[in-house]
């Protein structure tokens, strides 16, 4: 019996795990400003993209239905992770666009702002369902006893912390667009976002490892995924740019450049092959999914 | 099957399992997989939403997503597959459902009439002396993947 690959999931699952990922993170990176009381221009864009990206996400995902008019079932079996998935990220982008909206202008007859005790509230709630959001996008695969290369604990925590890596990318992509606002702050805020995106990177690339050399003792079909993730697309796309050409670079902007117009550039870079690395992970991890042979003694 | 070099082909037959703890169901969002009175694993193609989670999930490959595409010459339709593709619905998830229409009127499955040798067998689980049960105790016949806990309804006699 030879070994066959998934087919029934795409690059559109891929895109919503993504997206879905990303939006959540980069929620949750802005949250964490808000706590701190910093980088406040920031905190607010990435506030209110984190829900719309996951919302983008979530119509990719219904996009991909076979049949879209019989979608308002997917919310009645709790057993599934696609249940499961669809009221996390519909609590979600509730409670964060709620949480988000009241600090643009044109939302500000909203009744509670960040700072009130109730949208702080909202906030937390929010917070631990972009939480529960980025480790969904792991579990949908990670149940699947069928596929060892998905079937392993690593996954999940790959998946997370790709969600932050690729939020924070966003952060980096978007924060030079507020060059008037942050004005002379700009090369610090950059600085800060950048180290803490190379910790979030070393943990990512950690958390690979350890999920490649679990695969690589998972028997038959995980070494064939293996072998099918020896591609250009994955070891170029995915591990020299998405990681260690962002790592480097990242690296060198963080400690040698001060000129604002120079670090924005690399700022845009690295956020861009960050956010391409992190879409070809999950749409290569999806892809090399081999199925169990069906007869195995 | 086996692990090279030691290699050898075998025949399996490929059909849904009907499992007692069937992760189709576990994974179905909208309740469209189900199981039928008479333990049957089954689809209400009114109620699947076509996400082809189950088609993932299925450790045994029974399932498959009907995309609606031409049939096996391409677009033409052979008379066959005309009349056949009125009673399937494109964009849901279909599988052997053990011609439970057939069943229900007393046969037995359309592959358990039709095999030229006898090889398959169609009976009561649950019946410590129907048929099937003897044979699975007698011959020790046995389950595809069994550590996965699925426990499927469909045992293969050994050579």
């Amino acid at each position: 019996m030879s070994l066959e690959r998934q087919t029934a999931f795409g690059w559109l699952v891929a895109a919503d795990v993504f997206l879905g990922g990303a939006g959540a993170g980069v929620f949750l990176i802005s949250f964490i400003m808000d706590l701190l009381n910093k980088y406040e221009p920031l905190a607010k864009i990435g506030g209110v993209s984190g829900p719309v990206l996951v919302l983008i996400g979530a119509l990719i995902l219904f996009a991909d239905l076979g049949a879209k008019t019989r979608s308002y079932r997917l919310v009645f079996s709790p057993s599934s992770w696609i249940t499961r998935g669809t009221w996390i990220m519909t609590v979600f982008i509730l409670f964060g666009l709620a949480y988000s909206l009241p600090a643009f202008g044109l939302f500000a007859w909203i009744p509670w702002g960040k700072a009130t005790l109730l949208g702080g509230a909202i906030g937390v709630v929010a917070a631990i369902f972009s939480v529960l959001t980025m480790l969904y996008t792991g579990f949908f695969f990670s149940v699947v006893k069928r596929i060892p290369f998905w079937n392993t604990a690593a996954l999940p925590l790959l998946f997370f912390f790709a969600s932050l890596c690729t939020g924070m990318a966003i952060l980096l992509l978007v924060a030079p667009l507020f060059v008037a606002t942050l004005g002379e702050q700009l090369v610090a805020t950059l600085h800060t976002l950048m180290i803490a995106e190379i910790v979030l990177l070393l943990m990512q690339l950690l958390v690979l490892g350890v999920y490649l050399e679990v695969a690589r003792n998972g028997g038959t079909s995980a070494v064939e995924s293996l072998r099918l993730l020896k591609s250009p697309l994955f070891i170029g796309g995915v591990v020299l740019l998405g990681l260690v050409t962002s790592l480097g670079l990242l690296l060198y902007a963080a400690l040698a450049i001060s000129d604002a117009l120079i670090l924005s550039t690399m700022a845009v870079i690295g956020g861009i092959l960050l956010l391409a690395g992190g879409f070809l992970l999950r749409y290569i991890v999806i892809r090399a999914g081999v199925y169990l042979p069906l007869y195995s003694t | 099957m086996g692990t090279y070099p030691l290699v050898s082909r075998r025949f399996v037959p490929r059909l849904c399992m009907h499992c007692e703890n069937a992760p189709c169901i576990d994974v179905c969002p909208t309740g469209a997989s189900y199981r039928g009175e008479d333990g049957l694993v089954l689809i209400d193609s009114d109620r699947c939403a076509g996400c082809r989670y189950c088609v993932v999930a299925c450790p045994y490959g029974a399932r498959y997503f009907n995309d609606g595409k031409a049939g096996y010459f391409g677009a033409v339709l052979t008379p066959p597959e005309e009349l056949g593709y009125q009673k399937h619905r494109a964009g849901v998830v279909e599988k052997c459902d053990f011609c439970i229409d057939i069943v229900k009127q007393g046969q037995e499955p359309a592959c358990v009439r039709a095999c030229p040798t006898e090889a398959r067998y169609f009976g009561d689980l649950d019946e410590p002396y129907s048929e099937i049960s003897q044979l699975i105790r007698s011959k020790q016949g046995f389950q595809l993947h069994k550590e996965l806990g699925a426990d499927p309804s469909v045992y293969y006699l050994p050579v």
